[in-house]
């Protein structure tokens, strides 16, 4: 019964984003454009010796940026309009109703989300056809990917949140943001693998929890193995857990130092 | 006033509830904006001063005051939105801010500046939506959405997005959405702001239709008199963070509302003079010599009635309905002209209350 609502909530968020399939579209014509830049760039590059990382074939490294481009380019924006709701007092009027506002926040994210993630995939997927053929991919293999597709996202959501709502404290969040997003170009593998990066900020990405958002779940798509995919939705749990007490804990604080305009 | 005992028969109990905000306070500049990030500075606003009072159950309650009165703080105290600095609470026998989701299932809210409808969707697809959020079974939703689609004329409307609804029927859906989970106290947030004289009056009957059959407790903010005097039976006045006033609306009705602002315009040309003017003078002079709609000049005749702007066949008058009836008033302009158009309104609420204040409560 619990969970219904939140099922709910994300499906009526889905409906409700279908009335702005026009923004979703022109963000995945976008989409398709980087990739077949990209896709170019790997033409020219890929031929020449030494430029491909160990492991990684051109057709590999295609499938690896539509994959990590569907995510950056599907998950929603909600960091300002949770930051927003912060500061104008309106997350106010989510405390008097029977449900918690982190849930509410992640079940319409994913109502936003799961629709970007379908166009994404289907004009990824055939972009990336178009361009350097299939990859080997079996039904479980795939649903073994979406689901740490799934993870992925959940955690982008409970970082970005933790972000968000530290609006409670601070005036302006709109650089936090800024920050992530480039930390998540670089860290999280977006243009291309981490494997490509010098050792030590390798190192440094594959500690990081935004490798687990971008990198981790784009290389299971072209080189899955089974002991890879357990440790990435591992790590991925590992990090929704505490980043979702994090949210949680910083939400509690900043509730009872809520600040409602009116009056 | 706070016990166990107390609470099983009062729908609302205030005790002492008090709310102050702290506000960053930035002087002009760039160095000053430097040394407040280093130390930042805070003044306190104390928009809510100890309020205590008690509401019964089923009672229609106007909680009346000018803007920053302490009004909308309070409801939100009382709805467990907002923690009190200091002071207790009960809704239903239930602390607001620590009984928060278990409350949320008893009580009805209505913000009038802040919708609850998926603004792309139709209002059907909120109200399904809040059939799961408030964990209603699936018959109990159809019966009582039945009813409310019913009583509020929802038919029409069920399947239009609501952005293409208009400010009234969306106010309809927005009540009728507060009321799915049968709640036993609504709090309404100036249900009425916005709306035409039409959606004013279907909003304020559906609201006592509400009350008087479910015998749902209304508490009810509002800067409109006619929310007070059509809904309500009981007023408070809250003004400065403290309540002013605490009476029945038949005695402020009787006290402070007798004053009705009427606008007239006579066509002079028809029945002018007939019967004489009644002894109100149209179209006179000011001292000045101009017909420039002063209130000098109009030399005003009728026991309790002040002219307060008069041009030619156009008259802005105050009638004490305790001294002369509208009817009255009337009776007497219509023998001076036709009436071409009028209009009577009630003086605004701040007016209503600077006079409470002047008279010294």
């Amino acid at each position: 019964m619990g969970l219904a609502k939140y099922v709910h909530i994300a499906r009526i968020n889905f409906a409700a984003k279908t009335a702005y399939i026009g923004d979703v579209l022109l963000g995945s014509a976008f989409y398709a454009l980087i990739l077949y830049i990209f896709v170019q760039l790997w033409k020219v590059l890929g031929p020449s010796p030494g430029v491909l990382p160990e492991g990684f074939s051109q057709k590999e490294l295609v499938w690896y940026l539509a994959a990590s481009e569907a995510i950056m380019l599907g998950k929603a924006p909600i960091a300002s309009e949770v930051s927003d709701e912060v500061k104008s007092g309106a997350i106010a009027y989510a405390l008097g109703r029977p449900y918690s506002y982190l849930g509410f926040k992640l079940a319409t994210y994913w109502g936003d989300t799961s629709l970007r993630m379908m166009v994404n995939v289907v004009i990824g997927a055939a972009v990336a056809l178009a361009a350097v053929g299939a990859i080997p991919l079996s039904p479980a293999r795939l649903l073994m990917w979406g689901a740490a597709v799934a993870l992925a996202l959940t955690l982008n959501f409970f970082m970005v949140m933790c972000l968000s709502l530290s609006a409670f404290w601070v005036e302006d969040t709109g650089p936090f943001f800024w920050i992530y997003s480039k930390v998540l170009f670089v860290l999280g593998g977006l243009f291309v693998p981490i494997d490509f990066y010098p050792e030590s900020l390798r190192r440094a990405a594959a500690v990081s929890p935004f490798n687990l958002v971008l990198y981790a779940p784009s290389k299971l798509l072209v080189a899955f193995d089974a002991a890879t995919f357990g440790q990435t939705v591992m790590m991925q749990l590992v990090w929704v857990v505490i980043l979702g007490a994090l949210a949680a804990g910083l939400y509690a604080m900043g509730v009872r130092r809520l600040n409602v305009n009116g009056g | 006033m706070f016990s166990e005992e107390v609470n099983d028969v009062r729908a609302i109990v205030a005790d002492g509830l008090a709310k102050v905000f702290k506000v960053s306070q930035k002087a002009a500049g760039l160095a000053a904006g430097f040394r407040s990030l280093m130390s930042p500075q805070y003044s306190e606003v104390r928009a809510v001063k100890a309020v205590s009072f008690e509401v019964e159950e089923g009672e229609t309650l106007a909680f009346i005051g000018p803007n920053g009165a302490g009004k909308s703080t309070t409801i939100k105290m009382l709805t467990g939105i907002l923690y009190p600095t200091v002071g207790q609470a009960s809704v239903l026998g239930m602390t607001p801010w620590r009984d928060r989701q278990t409350l949320a299932h008893r009580i009805g809210c209505v913000f009038g500046q802040r919708s609850q409808l998926w603004y792309h969707l139709p209002p059907r697809d909120t109200f399904e939506l809040l059939a799961h959020v408030y964990d209603l079974p699936r018959d109990q939703f159809r019966r009582r959405l039945g009813m409310l689609v019913d009583r509020f004329e929802l038919e029409p409307l069920m399947s239009t997005a609501v952005r293409k609804l208009s400010l009234g029927q969306r106010m309809r859906c927005e009540i009728a959405a507060s009321l799915l989970h049968s709640p036993r106290v609504l709090f309404l947030d100036e249900p009425t702001v916005g709306l035409d004289v039409v959606a004013r009056r279907s909003i304020r009957e559906l609201i006592t239709e509400m009350n008087r059959e479910e015998g749902v407790t209304v508490f009810l903010t509002s800067h409109d008199v006619g929310d007070i005097e059509q809904v309500c039976s009981r007023v408070m006045v809250i003004n400065h963070g403290t309540v002013a006033l605490d009476t029945s609306v038949a005695a402020l009705r009787r006290d402070y509302m007798k004053m009705k602002v009427v606008r007239v315009r006579l066509d002079l040309g028809v029945g002018a003079g007939a019967g004489g003017d009644g002894g109100l003078r149209y179209g006179d002079e000011d001292d000045d010599g101009n017909d420039d709609g002063c209130v000098d000049g109009a030399g005003l005749d009728i026991p309790g009635v002040q002219v307060l702007k008069h041009k030619r066949g156009n008259f802005k008058l105050q009638v004490n309905t305790a001294t002369t009836s509208i009817d009255d008033v009337l009776a007497r302009l219509m023998q001076i002209g036709r009436i071409a158009d009028i209009t009577i309104a009630d003086p605004p609420l701040e007016q209503i209350i600077a006079e409470m204040y002047a008279e010294g409560r």
